[in-house]
């Protein structure tokens, strides 16, 4: 599948890189989250 | 409404529709009238995307659910992130390989037609319902705040709706969304700077912080795994997975947005910015939520926030109760403010013990204080056994209309009206073109050209636009809306989720497996919404596992009976 995307994507420049990024994203904001839920109760 | 409001919220809607219709001019074939002819870059398919799903039942509910029942319906977003990435990697390549102009064409080339045909109508049925809850959401606030004929205003937005999505299809709906989503994140914005500063001055952002998390409306996170609990981070992440995956993997009103882009590249790009912003985005309006409900610690706070109804009530034969009620109300009131000042005080000291003591006191005051607005709520429907009992809605709309200056106001009344046309259209556009390609072009008339085919998915736009207003007349008693809508879209997510997964991913499930797997999983959905207690994030996963189980399970009995009779014919 990734064969049939021959441009490369902007900024981290490939696609592994974005997802990996955007799954971290979420990550840090559940633990942010979490600790905001815990500190403030 | 004041002049000035009118005008802001006119000339919004007139500069939205206008822009729309002018950058969508020249369509002149189903390709340019359905797909924009692949032209929109990535930032236009996100923001379209965001569009769509952010209709003005967000803007309308969401805050009111954090006041009610604090920020955890946050975490019913925490999926949709995981299913962006994981629809870039699978499904966009597979949509964009094939050149398709709706989702449920897929599922022809690899089922069969009668399998494309049920995955098109659950579509429809489901979206069509749908997008009348999105335009009478808009509807209800005019017709408390203006006192404006509910049914004249629905086909007021309808209509205007159905007006530029005909002329200018798919393109103007994506153009419109651009400058309704520029609309909206300036005006929620204004809303909470506007909200943040009429807080008593002596209060700092860790003051407003603390009282919302010690009135439990910093609630973000919940990690304790509970079947009926409705949100906590596993049916968050994992229902909320699957109603994502099929919202955006299967749905033609998301389908349709991002089959525009010009690449695949645009396309993942576009979906990625939506699974980065979209919880924060969705965080910012539940804190406006939490905001108001610390904002309401310190101003009167009406006991039901739906002044119809309070009308309604204080007229008829419980006024006496409802007075007596109001005034318990504001004495417990007086002193939940009591013990929020007590509890900043300690906060500001560092005072362990009276912040503790402080904090119970206001966990007290505020279980009272609920109590006594169920206790109005029941004598609202004792009163009048059809009223709406249910007033997240106005929470938002009411601190509106009764603390924002003038032209403010009008500006909000144009974040909820572009929310709700933003998805209306997206909702209208891909109904046309699955009731197009899908059904008509591909089952009742093939032999039209391409004008005609243009002729009649105008012709579609205008019927489903009729019916989603006629829908919208009826849309008054589903309690809290976002909620409602969600529910409706997981009675059926779940069975089309299933039929996409099982191609996608399974390739020995055929066609007549997985129609009649597809059959029961939607039987079965229906009964657990009717019969049981099961929170409606994990019917997605029932529906969608029963069609893969089932058909698997067909396919093996099927196919081996198949290949029994084979060799004797």
């Amino acid at each position: 599948m990734e064969q049939q995307e021959p441009q490369k994507p902007p900024i981290f420049g490939n696609w592994r890189a974005w997802y990996l990024f955007t799954l971290l994203v979420l990550v840090v904001q559940v633990v942010v989250y979490y600790f905001i839920t815990e500190n403030f109760k | 409404m004041s002049i000035a409001d009118w005008i802001v919220l006119l000339s919004t809607l007139v500069f939205i529709t206008v822009y729309g219709i002018y950058k969508s001019r020249g369509n002149k074939n189903i390709e340019g009238y359905l797909l924009g002819n692949k032209t929109m870059p990535w930032y236009t398919v996100g923001l379209s995307i965001m569009a769509t799903q952010a209709s003005a039942i967000t803007f309308l509910s969401a805050p009111g659910q954090a006041f009610t029942d604090g920020m955890r319906f946050l975490q019913f977003y925490f999926g949709l992130p995981i299913a962006m990435v994981v629809l870039c990697i699978t499904v966009v390549p597979i949509f964009h390989r094939l050149k398709i102009y709706t989702a449920y064409e897929y599922l022809e080339t690899r089922f069969d037609l009668k399998t494309r045909s049920l995955g098109a109508l659950l579509f429809l049925i489901q979206r069509g319902l749908a997008a009348g809850l999105t335009i009478y959401a808009p509807s209800i606030i005019l017709s408390s705040l203006l006192g404006w004929n509910m049914y004249l205003t629905n086909i007021f937005i309808g209509g205007i709706v159905v007006l530029y999505t005909v002329v200018g299809g798919t393109k103007a709906v994506s153009y419109t969304q651009l400058g309704q989503m520029t609309i909206i994140l300036s005006g929620i914005g204004l809303a909470a700077i506007l909200l943040f500063q009429l807080l008593p001055e002596y209060l700092t952002f860790s003051n407003v912080i603390s009282i919302a998390g010690k009135s439990g409306k910093l609630n973000l996170v919940d990690f304790n795994f509970d079947l009926n609990n409705r949100y906590n981070v596993w049916s968050g992440v994992i229902g909320g997975f699957f109603l994502a995956m099929a919202y955006f993997g299967t749905d033609q009103s998301q389908v349709g947005r991002y089959l525009t882009g010009k690449s695949i590249t645009e396309i993942r790009l576009g979906l990625l910015f939506n699974g980065i912003v979209k919880i924060p985005m969705q965080l910012f309006i539940l804190f406006i939520g939490a905001l108001l409900y610390v904002f309401y610690i310190f101003q009167p706070q009406p006991l039901f926030f739906n002044q119809v109804e309070t009308n309604k009530v204080t007229q008829g034969e419980y006024k006496y109760e409802y007075a007596a009620l109001e005034e318990t109300f504001v004495k417990t009131q007086k002193a939940k403010k009591e013990s929020t000042i007590a509890l900043v005080q300690g906060l500001e000291t560092n005072n362990e013990p009276l912040v503790e003591s402080a904090t119970a006191s206001l966990n007290n005051h505020i279980v009272e204080s609920d109590k006594i607005r169920q206790q109005a709520r029941d004598l609202i429907k004792k009163n009048d056994p059809k009223a709406d009992a249910n007033d997240t809605n106005y929470i938002f709309l009411r601190f509106v209309t009764d603390y924002l200056p003038e032209g403010i106001i009008g500006l909000l009344i144009a974040v909820i009206f572009a929310a709700s046309m933003s998805s209306t259209s997206s909702e209208l556009n891909a109904l046309a073109s699955t009731t197009v390609v899908d059904i008509y072009k591909r089952s009742i008339y093939k032999k039209g050209n391409d004008n005609h085919y243009l002729k009649v998915s105008k012709w579609a736009t205008v019927i489903w636009g009729i019916y989603a207003i006629l829908v919208a007349e009826f849309a008054n008693r589903l309690g809290s809306l976002i909620e409602a809508v969600n529910i409706l879209g997981s009675l059926f997510y779940g069975t089309i989720l299933g039929i996409f997964l099982a191609g996608f991913y399974i390739k020995k499930i055929k066609g007549n497996a997985v129609f009649m797997a597809a059959l029961i999983a939607e039987a079965v959905v229906i009964w657990c919404y009717f019969y049981t207690s099961i929170s409606f994030l994990w019917y997605n996963l029932i529906g969608c596992f029963i069609v893969i189980g089932l058909g698997g399970l067909f396919e093996l009995i099927w196919g081996k009976s198949d290949a029994q009779k084979k060799p004797t014919e």
